[in-house]
């Protein structure tokens, strides 16, 4: 049904989905936290900048993300010398660009379900002996957790649709870098190229719907009263 | 032992409170925005104090001088608030285990289920809140404050929310929580009735002052005082016996000392004690037991003084418990009402409220 | 009613006047720099040269569904012959204009030896990857591929590859030092002050570079055909070599 070239783009496309769900939570939850529950000078700001990704051109961010976190840049060279960690021309940095790319819808998510949640929930649980972060668990959060499931969705469905920036910053190494987008859009860019673009996209669609399917499921099973 | 010595701005006015609470039970009362939910926030640790202490036995909660602010976590002070804020994902169960699962063994004070059969919450454990009634809910509160140990319970108008009915079917658990379980209890309410039946010693608040601080009795009738109580419908409370039920005639006969009177028809035993409750302005004085009047119930006794409070007359009757009864000025000129006359007090069987029983 | 009718029929008149005197060309990325300057000079001559860059494949592609292109600029023969066999050419109006030579480049202050020829080994005088157009479809990476085939070098850095999305981006790779090495056009190269060419690659290893123009059918328009000579004429020939380019087609062009 597919050929081997497809699966490998199959495969690595999940593997990335995944990474940057993974790694865009915590950075989520906490600014969710911050921007729904603090108060402080410059919070405007703070909000304007997670949601730049939403507003700028993806090859711009890609570009960006090059200045950046390529070897020569701001936080690329640290990156390297201390975690011995390369972004560029590497699946990790697929992650990245996705992660930057999807922030702003995952984090509206999480926030907006963090103010749905009464706050004196969580003072409540303090009174009874809970600890702020005990507290904010299983109380916060736990009622927040359909609005981090659909952050989480949003994110995990804008990576598996992701193109501009993931090949602006890593281009297109087949087996590295080459996702579901990239791969369609190098089949497209070749004669006869378009059946196995067409299947890919038939995939992708699917893989979306399945994603959305589970995180319903889930967010059913919690909601239950 | 509840000590407070704080001051702390709050938008319209500053709290400024020093009062000491050695009683097991002290009510806080005062009209709306006076502080009273500010006041029990300092102590919870919800809210910090500008300056001052706030100390039970001694033990430092909140300490400005020596740079002490306990974090509520640590306080072991209960808080049972107007809406129940109940944990909505979690089933009552759960909801009553949560302070008590934070707790080392050695330092829980009472077993679920002694709390689950005191508050009878038996038949609710696996329910989720959102399937609870009102009163259900608040039992399930009270419960939950209860079994994380707390050595000082704050209780910000926790029946408020609720029908009389309903309160009258709680006040009795409160009691038991007075009595058997001995928890301190700081209860603020802005219902006199509801005060006087867990408690004589009020703290009364206005505009973050303590305008009054003591037994109920020997400041209620202060003219500073006065107002207060009569804008939230001052009502006396008496406790009587229940004689018998007659549902022919729709009433209840109940004796109070060695008068008997009528009361709407309730559904207690004969033999309990239950408290009643008769608004000031229910009350009717005469000088002579009357003839040929509708009203049933007739109470004897001698008057003891006399206030006029914001154009209203009161006059407080011993009738073995002090009665305030509400009169106007001109009937008092008239009937030329003085300290020591014998007066009756009339009062119509449906203006008697029955309340919840004596424990 | 009538005050609504009336702006609506100005803003139409606003639109039509600007699409009447503006010329669209769609040109290959490569050509940015020269065409940018190019459409600054035309201003003087009352020519309104809108611009469009991007890779000769996608331009193709898009003219083929449509795009309101008047001029095609290609990097590549190729996707020039594309849209001639699907008949979208105004015919005699083609012309191969310029040339262009591949270069490899480095990051300036981390230059290395390179001999352009067989036998040499690229692959080992480098670490990491090189930066390209994409071999699959981008004309400066098909050019890349040949040139490397033929000099024998490109088994050993067949998965050592950055493809880029263009020959722009390709360049950007080898400014910011992510890649060591790269190979991209003598005008990508001219433009940039952060890479070094090492060596040119010879002309025979490839297929000649030209960069063939084009009226789209049904758009020859006065302006276009003006924009077409201006292309062509002795100003913009000079602006056209001062970028690097091969000039390759002498004056004068059919009216």
């Amino acid at each position: 049904m597919l050929a081997a070239e497809e699966w490998e783009v199959l495969e690595l496309s999940l593997r990335v989905a995944m990474c940057c769900v993974v790694i865009s939570l915590p950075l989520g939850v906490s600014l969710g936290w911050l921007l729904a529950r603090a108060e402080f000078r410059g919070k405007v700001l703070l909000d304007g900048l997670c949601h730049l990704p939403l507003v700028l051109p993806p090859v711009v961010t890609g570009y960006v993300l090059l200045l950046l976190f390529g070897r020569r840049g701001l936080l690329g060279g640290v990156l390297e010398r201390t975690l011995g960690l390369q972004l560029a021309f590497n699946w990790k940095g697929a992650v990245l660009a996705s992660a930057v790319v999807g922030f702003p819808l995952m984090l509206r998510a999480i926030r907006l379900a963090i103010e749905s949640v009464d706050p004196r929930l969580e003072r409540v649980a303090r009174t009874l002996g809970a600890g702020p972060v005990y507290a904010f668990c299983t109380v916060t959060l736990r009622l927040a957790a359909p609005g981090l499931i659909v952050g989480a969705l949003l994110s995990f469905a804008r990576s598996l649709g992701e193109f501009g920036a993931t090949i602006a910053f890593v281009s297109n190494i087949q087996g590295e870098t080459r996702t579901i987008p990239s791969a369609i859009f190098t089949y497209l860019n070749q004669p006869g190229g378009e059946a196995p673009a067409a299947r890919l996209v038939v995939i992708s669609v699917l893989l979306s719907l399945a994603a959305m399917v589970a995180s319903e499921t889930v967010s059913q099973r919690l909601r239950r009263p | 032992m509840l000590s407070i010595d704080v001051t702390r701005e709050l938008a319209h006015f500053t709290l400024d409170v020093q009062v000491n609470c050695p009683y097991t039970v002290t009510a806080v009362f005062g009209p709306s925005g006076s502080g009273k939910t500010s006041l029990l926030n300092l102590v919870a640790g919800l809210l910090r104090p500008d300056h001052g202490t706030v100390s039970i036995d001694g033990d430092a909660l909140f300490s400005a001088k020596h740079g002490i602010d306990l974090p509520p976590e640590r306080r072991r002070v209960g808080y049972v608030f107007q809406d129940d804020l109940l944990f909505p994902h979690l089933t009552v169960r759960q909801n009553l285990r949560y302070g008590y699962d934070l707790l080392p063994s050695g330092a829980r004070r009472f077993a679920v289920d002694r709390i689950v059969d005191l508050l009878e919450l038996g038949p609710l454990l696996e329910r989720r809140p959102g399937l609870l009634s009102g009163g259900e809910r608040q039992r399930v509160a009270l419960g939950r404050a209860i079994l994380a140990s707390p050595r000082l319970l704050l209780m910000d108008e926790p029946l408020a929310s609720l029908d009389q009915g309903l309160k009258d079917r709680i006040i009795p658990y409160l009691r038991h929580i007075r009595s058997d379980l001995a928890i301190p209890m700081l209860y603020v309410s802005h219902s006199v009735a509801e005060i006087l039946q867990l408690t004589g010693q009020v703290i009364v608040l206005r505009q973050g002052h303590v305008l009054a601080c003591g037994d109920f009795f020997d400041i209620a009738q202060r003219s500073d005082v006065l107002p207060l109580m009569e804008a939230h419908g001052f009502e006396n409370v008496l406790a009587v016996d229940i004689v018998a039920n007659d549902p022919a005639q729709g009433v209840t006969r109940i004796r109070y000392r060695d008068r008997e009177l009528k009361v709407p028809l309730c559904d207690r035993p004969p033999g309990s004690r239950v408290f009643i409750g008769i608004r000031a302005n229910d009350i009717i004085l005469c000088r002579e037991q009357p003839e040929g009047l509708s009203v049933r119930n007739a109470i004897e006794g001698r008057i003891l003084d006399l206030s006029t409070v914001g154009g209203k007359q009161l006059i407080y009757v011993d009738v073995g418990k002090r009665l305030a009864v509400e009169i106007t000025p001109e009937a008092v000129a008239e009937l030329g009402f003085q300290a020591g006359d014998p007066v009756v007090c009339l009062v119509k069987t449906h203006s008697i409220r029955v309340g919840p029983d004596v424990e | 009613m009538k005050t609504l009718a009336g702006v609506i029929l100005l803003f139409f008149t606003i639109l039509r006047a600007d699409a009447a005197e503006s010329v669209t060309i769609y040109a290959a990325a490569s050509l940015t720099s020269a065409l940018e300057d190019l459409a600054e000079k035309a201003k003087a001559q009352d020519l309104d040269m809108r611009l469009s860059f991007g890779s000769s494949s996608t331009l193709a592609k898009q003219v083929v569904q449509g795009a309101p292109a008047d001029l095609y600029f290609s990097a590549n023969v190729k996707w020039m012959d594309y849209l001639d066999e699907k008949g979208l050419v105004e015919p005699d109006t083609r012309t191969n204009l310029l040339g262009n030579a591949l270069v490899v480049i480095a990051p300036k202050g981390e230059t290395f030896p390179v001999r352009p020829e067989k036998g040499f080994d690229f692959a080992g005088a480098f670490t990491g990857r090189l930066a390209l157009g994409d071999p699959s479809h981008v004309p400066a990476g098909i050019y890349a591929k040949q040139a490397l085939q033929s000099l024998g070098w490109w088994q050993a850095l067949a998965d050592r590859l950055a493809p880029a999305v263009d020959v722009r981006a390709a360049l950007t790779y080898v400014e910011r030092g992510e890649c060591k090495a790269g190979v991209v056009y003598a005008t990508d190269a001219a433009s940039s002050a952060d890479v070094a060419v090492l060596a040119t690659l010879p002309p025979e290893s490839h297929d000649p570079i030209i960069y063939p123009v084009a009226v789209i059918k049904d758009r020859n328009r006065p302006e276009v055909r003006k924009a077409l000579a201006f292309l062509q004429s002795k100003p913009a020939v000079e602006t056209f070599q001062r970028y690097g380019f091969r000039v390759q087609q002498t004056l004068g062009v059919k009216q």
